[in-house]
C-alpha cells in the first residue's frame, strides 16, 4: 500500500433549498442554533445566509438559499439558488418540502436532482400535514426519489437530528446520478443530440451537467444562452446553440407548443405519478373545510377583507400606544432626572458649565428623547409579530394585493412594501423577486413611501404632545397615508415611465399557526433593538454634532437663531413657510432627518428641551407649532428625502444614479406639496 | 478654553457621524438592521 498524503479536511457545504414559506429558514435556525428572521409569508429570505453546525465534533458550513418555487432564470433569487448549486456544488442540498403542498413542492425537488445535487429531503410540517388527513409514506416517496426523506416538524425541532444525520451519510456517499425523467421519444431524440455536442466540448462539460443543459437550452433558458455565448474561443459552443435553435423549432412544429411548456408539462406528470404513489388522503377530506379555510372565508372576503384589514391594523397602533403610553412617561422622568443628576454631579466637581450643558441638553436632550420611545416601539413590533407568525398579515397583504392589482401594480410588490415597515433598505432589496424589470423599478421607486420604523419616533412624539387622546388614530392615518400615495405613485409611474401589462401571480396563504413565544419575542428584539444601537450609533452622532453648531459661534446662546445651527436652518425656513413649519428648528430637523428618521427627534430634542425643559413640553410652549402645522410636519417627514442608506439601495438595485435622483427629487417634492395642501385646506376648513 | 471644547466636540461629532455614515453605506444596510447584516457586502464578494 502506498503512503496516504494527509490533508486538512475540508469544511462541508450544506445548503438548504426549497420553496417559498416552507420553515427553510426555521431548518436552517434549528441547524445552526441562528436566530434568523422567519416570517409567516413568502419570500422573507432574499439573501444566502450563512452558518455553522457542529455535530459530532465537526463543522459544517451552512448555507440557506432564496425560496424559490423553480430553478429557471425568469427571477434573481432563482438564478442566485441554482448558480450556488451548479458552481459551488454543496456537497448536500437539503431540499424542505411542505407536506401539506407536495405536488407543487416536488417540482423544485425533480429540478435539484436533474442537475445532480446530492438531496436529502425534509418533508416539513408533516403535523400540518395530519391535520388535514394527508397521510405520506416517507418510505415510498425515498425509494421512488432514490434520495433520503425525512419527515420533519421544524417548529418543535421534530425530525432536525435525524435529518443532520441522513445529510452527513449522504456527503459520505458517492454522487448520485442525476435524475433522469422521460420526456417521450420526441424530447429525448433531440437531448441525445444535444448531449452529443456537448461532451464533445469539454469547457461546457466539465461546468454544465449535459442531460441538465440540454433540457435548458431546449427550454430556452436565457441566462444559459447567454452564458454559452460567451465561450467565443470554442467552436462546438457556436454550433450547440444552433443546434438549440433547430431542436426548439423542430420540437414547437411536431408537437404544437413550445418545448419549455412541453417539457414543464411532462415534468408534472412525473410529479403526479408520484404524488399517487406516495400520497394517500382519507375519505371525504377534499369535501370538508379546514379551520383556516373557514378563517379566510371571512378575512379574504371581497367586501369585508379590507375594513377587518384596517380595524385590525387600528386595533394594534390603539393598544400599542395606550399601553406604552405610562411607560414613555416614566422613561422620559427617568431620563430628565438623569441628565440633571448629571449636570448637578459635574458642577458639584467643579467641571465648566459648558460640559453640563452638553450632558443634559445634548446627550440626555438629544438621544434620551429618541430613547423614550422603546416601549411604544417593542409593543408595536410585538403585535404585528404576532399577526405575522398567524398567517394573519399574509392575509393583509392578499386582500391589499387585489386593490393594488386593480391599480397596475403586481401582486408581488406588496411583500417588499410590507418588509418597507421595518426599514426600507431590507424592503427594496426584496423586489428582487420581481422578474420583470418595469414592475420592478416602480416597487422601487415607491417603497421610500412606505413608513418605516424610524419615522415612527417622529410620528409619535407630535402625535403624544399635540393629539394625545387620538394618538394611535393620527399615527394610522399617517401610514395609511404612505400606501396610498405608494398605489398612486405606483399606477403615475406605470403610465409614464414603465408601460406595460401587469404579470400575473398568484399569491399563496400561508395556513394559520398558533404564533410561539419564542419566535414572537426574537422578532420584537431583532426589529427593537435596531432601534438602540441606531440610537448609541447615528442619532448619537447627529445630536453631538447638532449641539455644537447650537453652541456656535462661541458665545452665542445656545440653540438660538443666531446659532450656527439656527442660521443654517433660516436658510431653508422660508420654503416651508406654506406648510406651517417655516421656522428653523423645522428645517434643521429635516435636514439632519435625512442622515437617519430618527435624527428628527434627537434634533429637536437636543433644540428644545433646553434646561429644565422635557424636548415634547418644548415643543409645545415654543409657539411654532400648532396641531395643524404639526401634522403636516409629519406627512413631510413620511414622504420627503429617504434616509442617505435607502438612497444607497436604491443606487445599487437600479443601478442608475438617474433613477436614484428621481427618487430623491420626486419624493422631496410630492412631501412639500402634501404637506402644503394639508395646511392650506386644514386651515380654511377652520382647523387651527 | 470653552471654544476648545465646543470644537472638539463638533470635530467628535463630524468623525462620528461620517464614519457612521460610511460604514452604512458601505455594508447597504440602515445602522444596526438586523435582516441585512452583511448582505449585500457578501453579495459583492460572491
Amino acid at each position: 500500500m502506498g503512503a496516504t498524503v494527509k490533508s486538512r479536511p475540508e469544511i462541508q457545504t450544506i445548503a438548504l433549498a426549497g420553496n417559498l414559506n416552507v420553515g427553510k429558514t426555521c431548518i436552517f435556525n434549528a441547524l445552526t442554533g441562528a436566530r434568523q428572521y422567519v416570517g409567516n409569508w413568502p419570500g422573507v429570505t432574499v439573501e444566502k445566509k450563512e452558518g455553522r453546525l457542529i455535530h459530532e465534533g465537526r463543522t459544517y458550513h451552512v448555507i440557506d438559499l432564496p425560496g424559490t418555487y423553480s430553478l429557471s432564470a425568469y427571477s434573481e433569487d432563482e438564478v442566485i439558488a441554482r448558480n450556488y448549486i451548479l458552481f459551488d456544488k454543496p456537497h448536500v442540498v437539503i431540499n424542505v418540502v411542505d407536506a401539506t403542498n407536495l405536488e407543487r413542492n416536488l417540482y423544485l425537488t425533480t429540478l435539484l436532482l436533474e442537475m445532480g445535487a446530492n438531496v436529502v429531503m425534509a418533508l416539513n410540517m408533516m403535523d400540518e400535514a395530519q391535520q388535514r388527513n394527508i397521510e405520506i409514506d416517507p418510505n415510498r416517496l425515498s425509494q421512488l426519489l432514490g434520495i433520503p426523506v425525512v419527515p420533519t416538524v421544524a417548529t418543535r425541532n421534530q425530525g432536525i437530528k435525524e435529518l443532520i444525520a441522513r445529510a452527513v451519510e449522504r456527503m459520505a456517499a458517492p454522487s448520485p446520478a442525476p435524475l433522469k425523467i422521460d420526456y417521450g421519444k420526441d424530447i429525448e431524440g433531440e437531448i441525445e443530440k444535444l448531449q452529443e455536442l456537448i461532451e464533445k466540448t469539454p469547457v461546457i462539460k466539465d461546468r454544465y451537467p449535459s442531460r441538465w443543459l440540454a433540457l435548458k437550452l431546449l427550454e430556452g433558458d436565457r441566462r444559459v444562452i447567454e452564458e454559452i455565448k460567451e465561450i467565443k474561443w470554442d467552436k462546438n459552443a457556436e454550433k450547440i446553440l444552433i443546434q438549440a435553435e433547430e431542436s426548439r423549432r423542430y420540437l414547437s412544429e411536431l408537437l404544437g407548443d413550445d418545448p419549455e411548456t412541453l417539457i414543464v408539462d411532462r415534468r408534472y406528470g412525473f410529479i403526479a405519478g408520484l404524488v399517487r404513489e406516495a400520497v394517500k388522503k382519507k375519505p371525504g377530506v377534499e369535501k370538508r373545510l379546514t379551520l383556516s379555510d373557514k378563517i379566510d372565508a371571512i378575512v379574504t372576503h371581497r367586501y369585508l377583507g379590507l375594513p377587518i384589514f384596517l380595524v385590525a391594523m387600528w386595533a394594534v397602533f390603539e393598544l400599542t400606544f395606550r399601553l406604552a403610553e405610562p411607560l414613555s412617561e416614566w422613561l422620559e422622568e427617568a431620563f430628565g432626572w438623569l441628565g440633571e443628576a448629571s449636570a448637578g454631579w459635574l458642577a458639584s466637581m467643579g467641571a465648566p458649565e459648558i460640559l453640563a450643558s452638553f450632558v443634559k441638553d445634548g446627550l440626555f436632550g438629544g438621544v434620551g428623547a429618541v430613547l423614550v420611545f422603546i416601549p411604544p416601539i417593542f409593543l408595536l413590533f410585538f403585535f404585528i409579530s404576532l399577526l405575522e407568525d398567524s398567517g394573519y398579515m399574509a392575509r393583509g397583504a392578499y386582500v391589499m394585493d387585489r386593490i393594488m392589482h386593480s391599480f397596475g401594480l403586481h401582486g408581488k410588490s406588496f411583500i417588499p412594501m410590507l418588509l418597507g415597515f421595518g426599514c426600507n433598505v431590507p424592503a427594496i432589496m426584496a423586489t428582487r423577486t420581481l422578474e420583470n424589470r418595469s414592475d420592478r423599478m416602480i416597487t422601487i421607486l415607491i417603497n421610500p413611501l412606505m413608513s418605516c420604523m424610524a419615522r415612527l419616533p417622529v410620528y409619535l412624539l407630535f402625535a403624544m404632545t399635540f393629539f394625545p387622546e387620538h394618538t394611535g388614530i393620527v399615527v394610522f392615518s399617517l401610514y395609511l397615508l404612505g400606501i396610498l400615495l405608494a398605489i398612486l405613485m405606483g399606477r403615475l409611474f406605470r403610465a409614464l415611465f414603465f408601460k406595460g401589462e401587469v404579470a400575473p401571480f398568484v399569491m399563496e396563504l400561508p395556513p394559520y399557526r398558533m404564533p410561539t413565544a419564542k419566535s414572537v419575542l426574537i422578532h420584537m428584539w431583532d426589529r427593537g433593538s435596531a432601534f438602540i444601537r441606531k440610537a448609541g450609533t447615528i442619532i448619537l452622532a447627529v445630536v453631538i454634532l447638532v449641539w455644537a453648531l447650537a453652541n456656535l459661534p462661541v458665545g452665542v446662546e445656545y440653540a438660538s437663531e443666531e446659532s450656527w445651527l439656527g442660521q443654517l436652518g433660516s436658510v431653508f425656513a422660508p420654503l416651508f413657510q406654506p406648510a406651517g413649519f417655516g421656522h428653523w428648528q423645522a428645517a434643521v430637523a429635516l435636514i439632519t432627518g435625512i442622515l437617519a428618521k430618527e435624527a428628527v427627534v434627537g434634533t429637536l430634542g437636543a433644540v428644545y428641551g433646553v434646561g429644565e425643559e422635557k424636548a415634547h413640553v418644548g415643543i409645545l410652549e415654543s409657539g411654532h407649532w400648532t396641531p395643524l402645522s404639526a401634522y403636516a410636519f409629519l406627512v413631510m417627514t413620511l414622504i420627503y428625502i429617504p434616509c442617505v442608506a435607502t438612497i444607497a439601495v436604491i443606487r445599487r438595485e437600479t443601478n442608475s444614479w438617474k433613477w436614484t435622483a428621481f427618487a430623491v427629487a420626486y419624493t422631496l417634492v410630492l412631501g412639500w406639496i402634501t404637506a402644503v395642501l394639508i395646511y392650506q385646506v386644514g386651515r380654511l376648513l377652520g382647523f387651527s | 478654553m470653552e471654544w476648545a471644547f465646543i470644537i472638539g466636540v463638533a470635530l467628535v461629532g463630524m468623525g462620528l457621524l461620517s464614519w457612521q455614515v460610511a460604514s452604512n453605506l458601505k455594508e447597504g444596510r440602515c445602522a444596526g438592521c438586523p435582516y441585512t447584516k452583511r448582505g449585500l457586502r457578501r453579495e459583492g464578494k460572491k
